[in-house]
């Protein structure tokens, strides 16, 4: 009778079994035994690039704020968050404040993983260092944003192998700035000055970062801390590549129609038609849906075809005024890079004129925007622009160039420069309009050159800080004067604040003098 | 035959399939028809006895097989003395030879052996009070009915004329009928577990009774685990609820009908239809899942629990609190085991019983918010004092300005909904073999408006249960289907929602009509131009758009039971568990104003199913060695677990649509998959050990391993002890009359937990979408896409099993013959190593946040129950009150001990978990002068709020934010009353709580003065000539960040409800009788959530939350809606 319970026994022993725990993720491959090829390499260093996209960085959060606090634009949006950047009255715990530190510190993770593996890896080495050089470039980008927007923040450059390495100290911005220097400067010797003969998957491939692009952004930061000389050089060095070109029409650099062209420096880049469908915003973990397009163009679009959350300011639109071209014509750089109200402008192939009133109060961005290309920018789908943003063109480095040899006392040497730029779009020569200016009349005059060719591209608000202009009470009662957002400018706000969250997370780390 | 069919059980079971076994139970029930009733009657049985009372004769029989007596004293005259002898003899022939001198009947049914007078007549087992023919008496007949309190009938009940030996017992609806010698008898009406009671028949012919359960909680028995045991004998910490008064919530969930009824239990809830519940036991023990587990009919049910399951199946409910109770469930008994037992099905014929009711929701209150020309104003106002133009819309002296639409969001979109609940089931059996089945239909439609979408739920339940015995074997099983359909409230996928359903309702602004047939779908919303806000039709996004979520869910699990040895049995237990889910999602092309517009139609439809299956071996032996009694279990546990889930999306669909795949843009088609597995295994034990019903103590001990955790950290080893001590059983201590029942009881231990939702926390991995663009001509649009691959999330490998340490004193007290039963119990429970997320610097650059033992926390408390139960005549009275209090105090978080901040809440060490935080305000600025005196606040304006300078730094910023109250209450309580008298029933219900803050965050929202809807307070705001106010000036851009947390919103969360009132009717058998198809027929009316009692200025302070670190934060939890219900209780 009681036979057949022992059957049981071996069952219940059978039923501990630990072998039984060790179960493995079925779905993604686990980071152990990654790094292994060179396709491990190159993927990976191709993931990099992904936090320019993501909605803190290019895909829209670093517009508003490179763009809102100039003051080129301005913001009405009904959202606080856009409404209150260029107000200097930011929430410190709110989006805008932490959105783009987000993007860019996942950037550096990526980056410090790429460069903390490959070498390890046995692979092509000329493979291998492009993919380290663009690594070491991008990681040196987003440490260039982090101290240029936020000031003092931490340099993580390892990978924290458990919780405890998760608290990296704060440094001040000088240092962050000399990481993006050290960062540049393996790129530009690491990258090639195209991609269009090596060997390897990239063969052929246009949109990562080159030697020159490398060299760009090395005298940007140079710049940046005032070191005029070395960044001098580094200028000098891209022109001297001789690859690089303005493009005929000024408008080309802000359309779908011609991405990658010969002004275009290192340009970030965006499709309607190439990735998922879903909005990849992030923050959150990167997912097979993503689009990879977007949101600037419907967030600074007019109303009615778009959100119309950041608008041009008047300031911007009458100094285009101040100068005809050699012709007598208006500068065809305005009409590039707004909408306003003239009996001939269309929006969206709609008249304005019957669309907004004969209303001069009424201006609109038109630069990277889908105007003339889609009835409006919530067509076929809202956030789904695919404009390319020139993050730096040749443009740049002949101002930034010329201005550099002011800074240095060359102030005659710099009016070739300008000119390139200016006759571009027809405006008469430099050196017969204004001849022998002093040095500081030529700082004058390259702040209204750049205040024009980069209008609505975010340089104008780097320019007001690197420029000093905040402390000189002079030049801030005429940015109070130009565009009433610098009436709530506080000391110290110029940098955004530190997001509350990451303060609150990792102690010992200061919130921004001023917020 | 027998040999062979036990090596088939044997191999089956060994396979661990599930099927074979299910199959093999099939082929068992048939072969199981072998009377039972005949083996009990064959058992060999020892005794020897000499002029013993015949009661104790009976209880020495009982011991020797499994089978109770079922007599009436007075009627067999069970205290006559007799003597036994029977050496190895059939119990048959000792039944006869001691029963057949006495002319006493016997006959078994179910696990009782009945005996009844013999009459001469064929002996029905209830027949045995008739009258013999010869009686000198003159008979009047009288009839009756006997129901316990809850208007139940009571099968059995022995009723006796006073000083006779004539009676009869109740049938099966509690009716008897007796011919008594004289209409001023008195009847004396006893039965088993209720207290006796003598009536007077009172020359009445016929008598309903209603009995009460006597001292029945001491004596109840209480399933505690692998095991049950009688109240009086519990060690741990067990909370018994009345099923009656849980029964008695129309909701499709269990958890959120103990809300109230059990101290120690919290369940916060919200009204929207087929929504979760948090339930807690003892406050916080988790960081992620504090529901406690539920087992039901001794099965740990893992996914969501409570949620697929009828409530009208439930036999009885308990709780267990602390670590020795809870111990046998280990690794899963963290927070806490609600134990569940089903109504199973009783030897007879079939049964057959309907109840159901149906009834009427709404939503019991409405905000005050301003209509369309205090909008107007307040916004007016905000844009004036921001420098901004005035909105077209908004302006008189505009030709937009909208003047003849003026729509209230709230009563344009709230309605009343239905609930309806009705449940058949059918039982019976026979001695060996019994069943039970049961269909259940739910139906709930929401309280707020919205065609297809409107959020509704409903669910179907059909349930099996079977069991049976054969020899030394029993075996039996349980299954259940259930289907179920949710409509979600939905928001627009590429706009996320700026609140929730209630938030966008009452922003949505009085100048947009609700219908509006110039755009697309036919729905208003805002023009960006002339009206500037950017506010959600709630009641056209439900109409438009659909979501929904189907799961059906199969739970089936199969037990045998072994008993080769006299109380040695093993125990197999298989179970399995699966979900089913499909989540469609559809969002059609439509224009619901500015923002809400979408151009692309948009579709994701995901399937997913998940499972557990679980294998439970145990082994128990119980002996007794004179005064010792010793219970031993130990066994072992295997469960799986396992996720499933693939992921269609398309966009591109163009009207008329179909929500098909392949019907849209095929280009924009993709799919996304994956699975996760968990496995866990277990070795328990257990000792109970009993003095002589003095001394208990109870030790448990068990070892754990979890696949979630590193080889390192994967096995855990966790340990109880408890004791009690009897003390009314003391013979040297002699308690005054009134102390019926005293007991001590204390327990300390540990339990581990790895209920966190990550399976695979501690590795990490390689994500393949991190993938970018490049182009492949200079100067042309041409991209493509580039593969990208990297680590983009972080991961701890040094995770490790969190551990909950438990102390539990309590004192039990039964007063005045246990009518009135006290508990108090004290507990202190220690959390440690808590599984949590808690934020890490963004500087890490990770996307996640990865789970670490992030903290430890302690929860401690007092809680009280009293139950009273007491009848008086025809009237029965019942008082059950508990009440508990919590305290909660962070020890420890993370390595650096950095606080985390909720929604408006800070959680940090040596204070509680989401305690609210914010800024303290000190009134408004009147003018520039007060500005400049008070510490700096960059954007303040007159007419700005002041916040405290709280660090003294004269500058104010996020440093400056403090504690401004307990989102915990300090006390919760519950009390039920009810009281029945004759065929009428009656009950109250309230429940509270007392001393919590609630921040309102939709108040917030309402008053935040911008271009969304207005709370009507904000009328009240400040300008130069209207200082004497408390409301700041609206502001567009809100500069000053009046808008902000602080304790402008923190409000008392303090409350009592009505939260049921029910009366109930029984319809006479009598007439019933007549119908030859009723046997019973009880109806009633009932009201939940008739009436609340607070301060609170939102809709509902009874609200839903994250529960946890924003746990006081209400952002428009669904309002509980106020229902009116009718009931049917019928029995054929």
């Amino acid at each position: 009778m009681t036979k057949y319970f022992f059957y049981i026994i071996p069952f219940i022993a059978l039923a501990g079994c630990s072998k039984q725990l060790r179960q493995t993720n079925p779905n993604q491959e686990t980071a152990q035994v990654f790094w292994k090829t060179s396709a491990d390499a190159y993927n990976a260093g191709n993931s990099v690039y992904g936090s320019l996209i993501l909605d803190g960085s290019y895909m829209r959060f670093t517009h508003v704020i490179l763009n809102t606090r100039g003051d080129d634009a301005t913001s009405n949006s009904p959202w606080n968050e856009i409404y209150n950047c260029g107000k200097f009255a930011l929430d410190v715990n709110g989006f805008a404040a932490q959105a783009p530190y987000t993007a860019y510190y996942q950037g550096v993770f990526r980056a410090n993983q790429v460069i903390e593996n490959v070498p390890k890896i046995s692979m092509d080495t000329a493979l291998r260092d492009r993919i380290l050089g663009q690594a070491y470039f991008l990681r040196g980008l987003y440490f260039f944003h982090l101290a240029s927007i936020y000031r003092n923040v931490p340099i993580p450059l390892t990978i924290a192998q458990s919780s405890a390495g998760y608290y990296v100290h704060q440094s001040p911005q000088d240092s962050v700035y000399g990481q993006a220097i050290a960062d540049f400067t393996q790129a530009v010797s690491l990258l090639p000055v195209s991609y269009a003969n090596v060997s390897g998957p990239d063969q052929g491939q246009v949109g990562r970062a080159t030697k020159g692009a490398a060299m760009a952004f090395l005298g940007k930061t140079y710049l940046f801390i005032h070191q005029f000389t070395l960044a001098a050089q580094q200028f000098l060095n891209v022109i001297d590549l001789g690859i690089y070109s303005l493009v005929p029409n000024y408008h080309d650099n802000f359309t779908d129609q011609d991405e990658n062209n010969a002004e275009s420096i290192f340009e970030v880049q965006f499709s309607r038609t190439v990735g998922g469908t879903a909005d990849g915003w992030g923050p959150n973990d990167p997912d097979a849906t993503w689009g990879k397009y977007e949101a600037r163009a419907v967030t600074f679009g007019p109303r009615n075809f778009a959100y119309g959350d950041v608008q041009p300011t008047k300031i911007l639109y009458s100094e285009f005024l101040q100068e005809k071209t050699a012709g007598g014509a208006t500068d065809p750089r305005l009409y590039a890079t707004m909408f306003y109200n003239t009996p001939t402008m269309t929006v969206y192939g709609q008249s304005f004129q019957t669309t907004f009133g004969k209303n001069d109060s009424e201006v609109f961005c038109r630069k990277y925007e889908n105007d003339g290309f889609y009835p409006n920018e919530f067509t076929p789908a809202a956030f789904q622009s695919g404009i390319n943003y020139r993050m730096i063109r040749y443009a740049d480095i002949l101002l930034y160039y010329a201005e550099c040899l002011n800074e240095t006392g060359q102030t005659a040497q710099a009016y070739p420069y300008i000119q390139q730029v200016r006759a571009r779009v027809g405006l008469p020569d430099l050196a017969t309009v204004h001849p022998n200016m002093t040095q500081q009349q030529m700082r004058d005059q390259l702040a209204h050159e750049r205040f024009l060719e980069f209008g609505l591209e975010g340089r104008r608000f780097e320019d007001i800080v690197r420029w000093g202009w905040l402390q000189d009470p002079a030049k801030l009662a005429m940015l109070q004067a130009r565009d009433p957002e610098f009436n709530t400018y506080f000391p110290g706000r110029e940098y955004m604040p530190i997001p509350l969250a990451d303060i609150q997370a990792n102690p010992g780390e200061l919130q921004n003098p001023g917020w | 035959m027998k040999k062979q069919l036990s090596r088939q059980i044997a191999i089956a079971i060994m396979k661990i399939s599930l099927i074979p076994a299910l199959l093999l139970m099939l082929v068992f029930c048939s072969y199981a028809s072998d009377s039972r009733g005949q083996k009990l009657l064959d058992k060999k049985v020892n005794l020897q006895l000499v002029d013993e009372e015949m009661r104790n004769v009976f209880t020495a029989l009982e011991k020797q097989i499994d089978a109770k007596f079922v007599y009436s004293p007075e009627i067999i005259g069970a205290s006559r003395k007799v003597s036994v002898e029977a050496k190895d003899k059939q119990l048959s022939k000792v039944l006869s030879d001691l029963l057949e001198a006495l002319n006493i009947n016997y006959e078994l049914v179910d696990n009782y052996i009945v005996l009844s007078k013999k009459t001469g007549k064929s002996p029905g087992y209830h027949s045995y009070g008739t009258i013999p023919d010869n009686s000198p008496y003159a008979y009047v007949k009288i009839g009756g009915r006997v129901v316990n309190s809850t208007g139940q009938p009571l099968e059995g009940v022995s009723v006796v004329v006073k000083g006779t030996n004539i009676g009869t017992t109740t049938n099966a609806n509690g009716e008897f009928s007796l011919n008594v010698p004289d209409p001023q008898s008195t009847l004396v009406v006893s039965y088993i577990g209720y207290q006796g009671q003598e009536i007077p028949v009172a020359d009445k012919t016929y008598l309903p009774i209603a009995l009460t359960a006597e001292n029945s909680q001491l004596n109840d028995v209480v399933v505690v685990g692998y095991g049950t045991v009688k109240k009086s004998d519990l060690t741990g910490s067990v909370g018994v609820v009345n099923v009656g008064n849980v029964e008695k919530v129309a909701t499709y969930d269990v958890a959120r009908s103990l809300q109230g009824q059990v101290a120690g239990v919290t369940v916060q809830g919200s009204g929207e239809p087929g929504g979760f519940v948090n339930i807690k036991i003892r406050g916080i023990s988790s960081l992620n899942d504090n529901n406690p587990l539920f087992v039901i009919d001794g099965v740990p049910i893992v996914n969501e629990a409570p949620y697929d399951f009828p409530m009208d199946d439930i036999e009885s409910i308990q709780v267990l609190k602390d670590a020795s109770a809870g111990a046998i469930y280990g690794s899963r008994a963290a927070a806490g085991v609600i134990i569940i037992t089903t109504k199973k099905g009783r030897s007879g014929p079939v049964r057959v019983k309907y109840s159901g009711y149906i009834g009427a929701q709404n939503m019991p209150k409405t905000l005050p918010l301003t209509n369309r020309q205090q909008y107007q104003q307040i916004t007016t106002q905000a844009e004036k004092n921001a420098g901004l133009p005035i909105a077209a819309a908004n302006d008189p002296s505009n030709a937009a300005y909208i003047s003849n639409t003026n729509t209230d969001w709230q009563k344009a979109a709230f309605k009343t909904g239905v609930i309806q609940d009705h449940n058949l089931n059918f039982s019976g059996g026979t001695e060996a073999t019994s069943y039970s089945m049961s269909l259940n239909y739910f139906d709930q439609s929401a309280t707020i408006k919205g065609g297809p979408g409107e959020p509704k739920y409903n669910r179907y339940n059909a349930n099996a249960s079977i069991q049976s015995k054969a020899g030394i074997l029993s075996f039996g099983g349980r299954f259940a289907f259930t289907e179920s359909h949710k409509q979600n409230i939905t928001y627009p996928h590429l706009h996320p929602n700026i609140g929730n359903e209630i938030v966008d309702l009452d922003r949505a602004i009085p100048t947009v009509p609700v219908n509006d047939p110039k755009r697309l779908g036919g729905f208003g919303g805002t023009d960006e131009v002339t009206q500037k806000a950017i506010v959600l039709n709630v009641i056209g996004m439900n109409n438009l758009m659909n979501s929904y979520s189907d799961r059906n869910r199969f739970l089936g699990n199969s037990w045998l039971e072994l008993e080769p040895v006299k109380n040695l049995k093993y125990r197999l237990n298989l179970v399995y568990d699966r979900t089913e889910t499909r989540d469609l999602f559809f969002e059609p092309q439509y224009d619901l104003g500015w923002y809400y517009l979408n151009n692309t139609a948009y579709l994701t439809d995901s399937r997913g199913a998940q499972y557990t299956a679980l294998v439970e071996n145990t082994l128990s032996y119980k002996f007794t060695l004179g005064q010792h009694r010793i219970d031993l279990l130990a066994g072992t546990t295997y469960e799986k677990d396992d996720l499933q889930n693939m992921t269609g999306l398309e966009s591109g669909f163009n009207p008329p649509y179909y929500l098909s795949f392949g019907t849209g843009d095929p280009t924009t088609a993709s799919v996304t998959s994956g699975e996760q597995r968990a496995t866990m295994s277990s070795f328990l034990g257990r000792i109970n050990y009993n003095y002589g019903d003095r001394y208990l103590i109870t030790v448990n001990a068990r070892r754990d391993g979890s696949s979630k955790f590193s080889p390192e950290h994967r096995w855990g080893n966790f340990g109880s002890v408890a004791g009690a001590w009897n003390i009314s059983n003391e013979k040297f201590i002699h308690l005054p009359d009134a102390v019926s029942f005293l007991k001590l009881r204390g327990g300390y231990g540990t339990l581990g937990n790895q209920n966190f939702p990550s399976y695979y926390a501690y590795t990490t991995y390689i994500n393949s979408n991190a993938s970018y663009l490049f182009g492949n001509t200079p100067g042309s649009g041409n991209q493509y896409l580039a593969p990208g691959s990297i680590q983009t999330q972080v991961a701890d490998p040094t995770l490790k099993w969190e551990t909950k340490t438990t102390s539990n004193l309590a004192l039990d007290l039964g007063l005045l013959n246990n009518t009135l039963l006290f508990t108090a119990e004290y507990f202190v429970n220690t959390d440690k190593d808590l599984i949590a997320q808690p934020p890490i610097p963004l500087s890490v650059g990770a996307t996640n946040t990865p789970y670490v033992n992030a903290a430890s926390l302690r929860n401690s408390g007092i809680e009280f129950t009293v139950t009273y139960h007491k009848t008086f005549g025809k009237l029965a009275l019942n008082i059950e009150a508990n009440a508990h209090t919590l305290k909660n105090k962070v020890l420890q978080l993370g390595g650096t001990n950095d606080p985390i901040y909720g929604a408006e809440s800070k959680t940090e060490v040596g204070h509680e978990v989401g305690q609210i935080y914010g800024y303290v305000t000190e009134g408004i600025f009147q003018n520039t002068g007060d500005i400049q005196k008070h510490a700096i606040q960059p954007n303040a304006a007159p007419g700005d709020l002041k916040f405290r300078d709280i660090d003294g730094n004269d500058t104010i910023n996020a440093l400056d934010q403090t504690y401004l109250g307990s989102a915990i209450p300090k006390l919760y309580y519950g009390l039920n009353l009810s009281l029945s008298y004759g065929a009428w029933d009656a009950s109250v219900f309230f429940q509270g709580n007392e001393g919590n803050k609630i921040v309102n965050g939709l108040y917030q929202t309402l008053m935040a003065g911008q271009y969304t809807n207005h709370y009507i307070d904000e009328l009240n705001y400040w300008t130069p000539t209207h200082a004497n106010t408390n409301v700041p000036r609206p502001v567009i851009g809100d500069p000053n960040g009046n808008d902000g947390p602080s304790d402008r919103w923190v409000q008392s969360g303090t409350y009592v409800k009505l939260q049921n009132a029910q009366l109930g009717y029984n319809f006479p058998t009598a007439k019933l009788n007549r119908t030859h198809v009723f046997k019973s027929i009880r109806v009633y009316v009932s009201g939940q959530n008739l009436l609340t009692l607070t301060k609170y200025k939102g809709y509902d302070p009874d609200i839903i939350s994250d529960g946890l670190f924003s746990r006081g934060f209400d952002y428009g939890s669904f309002p509980n809606p106020r229902s009116y219900m009718v009931g049917l209780q019928v029995g054929f």
